[in-house]
């Protein structure tokens, strides 16, 4: 298994970014975003110009199309949208042919941003007020959104509750215990460029040998749930019968990663039973947790310290017992 | 200054009340032989003007909401920037035949786009204005009464 990094919302001067597609294209390849998603406001203008932009660099970087339709009651990330359709007949209140209108557009994966940021007045149509009814209609929760992070413009703590980070993982933590497929994934919501501050980014699970461009690649693990959030550490982890077994990767160099940077790293699991077990862990030797006799699904989350959104370090993939006993 | 290839296709405009919150769409049938088609839309009094302290009131009691510590009540840099964050925002998408060329999504109290065959503005894909053209206002925020906005179609000929 290798672990591609992703960056999937991003925004150019084809909407409201401050970045030309080329400067964005640019900056992509420095940072080593691997795959870069453009999800400009409302159009798809810029595809073809980052296309052309990384052939023109010779950049070591795969472009992800989307949009991010940005509607008056939330925004839908559509991965893989070619074609911008009409949502000027969304119904809030039953947004599932709208979630399915975007797929008979071409959307492979959609997506809800930053689904409990600031609300109105002070931003009108970010938070996600939509009535979901049937989750199966949604691939992916962007459970961390690290606009605020990296704008400098205020502390940590602040950044978090300005995005609703900790609100928004909770809820994918929710539907996945529930035994919802749904992935979790970050992101920059880049406009402008950011400031060098250590926030999570997004890893997909895919197989050593995968055919795949990395674009596909990662759109084909947020489909199967196969994406791992971090600020560094990478890890995998499988139910074996009663256990859950988490594996580390060496291969972690995502903000200069190594193990030393945690001070008390710690592994939590929880189960869809309501069971919540740790132990603590040298971030190189596999770790194995109980899995309670009956749990379907459940969540493995890094700490470093405290178990809290302060101290997260990195959530895992969702593991559902009747995938892993398939498998 | 108008060029003699251009020729104004038709000017509307309007004025929006406080609070309105909504999509609004002008279709027409373009001239045949355009090689490009203009288009400037414009809207006024993007700053609050109206009913500011309940407006600061309502702000802060968002940012509470997602736990965001508020100094105090108008008081702090936090606060103060918080209260300045709301803005009047209309922007616009253009359909050619009912499919989407684009949108001008950006903070600007004037959107300008151009759509051609060999270029279109930023937020456009390059086209050729043929056809039916709907032009949809997105009107996402009015923050004060009698907030006029106006939406010209030029076209452009060889």
């Amino acid at each position: 298994m290798k672990f591609l990094r992703a960056e999937l919302h991003n925004h150019s001067t084809e909407s409201d970014g401050a970045l030309t597609t080329e400067q964005l294209t640019a900056y992509a390849a420095e940072k080593r975003f691997g795959v870069l998603a453009l999800t400009d406001h409302n159009t798809v203008s810029g595809h073809a110009k980052v296309y052309q932009a990384i052939r023109r660099g010779g950049y070591n970087l795969s472009l992800l199309p989307g949009v991010e339709i940005t509607t008056f009651y939330g925004h839908v990330l559509a991965l893989g949208l070619l074609q911008m359709p009409d949502f000027t007949s969304l119904d809030p209140r039953s947004p599932e042919p709208f979630f399915a209108a975007l797929r008979a557009a071409g959307a492979r994966a959609v997506g809800i941003a930053h689904p409990f940021c600031l609300g109105s007045p002070l931003y009108i149509g970010c938070r996600f007020e939509m009535d979901i009814h049937d989750w199966n209609a949604v691939d992916y929760i962007e459970v961390v959104n690290t606009s605020a992070s990296e704008s400098g413009l205020t502390s940590p703590q602040v950044a978090e509750a300005f995005n609703g980070n900790p609100k928004a993982l909770a809820l994918w933590e929710k539907l996945v215990l529930e035994g919802r497929r749904i992935a979790a994934v970050t992101g920059k919501d880049l406009h402008r460029l950011p400031q060098e501050t250590p926030v999570f980014t997004t890893y997909a699970m895919v197989e050593e040998d995968c055919p795949l461009q990395p674009a596909d690649a990662v759109l084909g693990a947020i489909l199967r749930q196969r994406t791992l959030i971090t600020k560094g550490p990478l890890f995998s982890a499988s139910i074996r019968e009663d256990q859950v077994a988490i594996t580390f990767d060496a291969s972690a160099d995502y903000l200069g990663w190594n193990p030393q940077k945690a001070a008390e790293p710690l592994l939590e699991l929880r189960d869809s039973t309501g069971a919540i077990r740790w132990v603590s862990t040298d971030l190189q030797n596999p770790a194995v947790l109980p899995l309670t006799p009956g749990a379907e699904s459940a969540v493995v989350k890094l700490y470093d310290g405290r178990r809290d959104f302060e101290h997260l370090l990195a959530v895992g993939a969702p593991l559902y017992r009747a995938r892993e006993e398939k498998e | 200054m108008q060029q003699p290839n251009q020729q104004p296709l038709y000017r509307v405009t309007g004025q929006l009340p406080r609070g309105f919150q909504g999509h609004i769409a002008y279709t027409t049938l373009l001239p045949e032989d355009l090689r490009a088609l203009r288009i400037v839309f414009t809207f006024d009094k993007r700053e609050p003007q109206q009913d500011l302290e309940a407006l600061h009131r309502d702000c802060l009691a968002a940012a509470a909401k997602n736990g965001v510590p508020v100094e105090g009540e108008f008081s702090g840099p936090l606060a103060q920037r918080l209260c300045a964050m709301p803005k009047g925002e209309i922007n616009l998408s253009v359909f050619l035949n009912g499919a989407c060329v684009g949108s001008a999504h950006r903070n600007q109290l004037e959107k300008r786009v151009i759509l051609a065959a060999d270029g279109s503005s930023e937020g456009f894909v390059s086209c050729r204005p043929a056809g039916s053209v709907r032009v949809v206002l997105h009107v996402l925020n009015v923050l004060n009464d009698d907030t006029n906005y106006s939406l010209c179609l030029e076209g452009v000929y060889e």
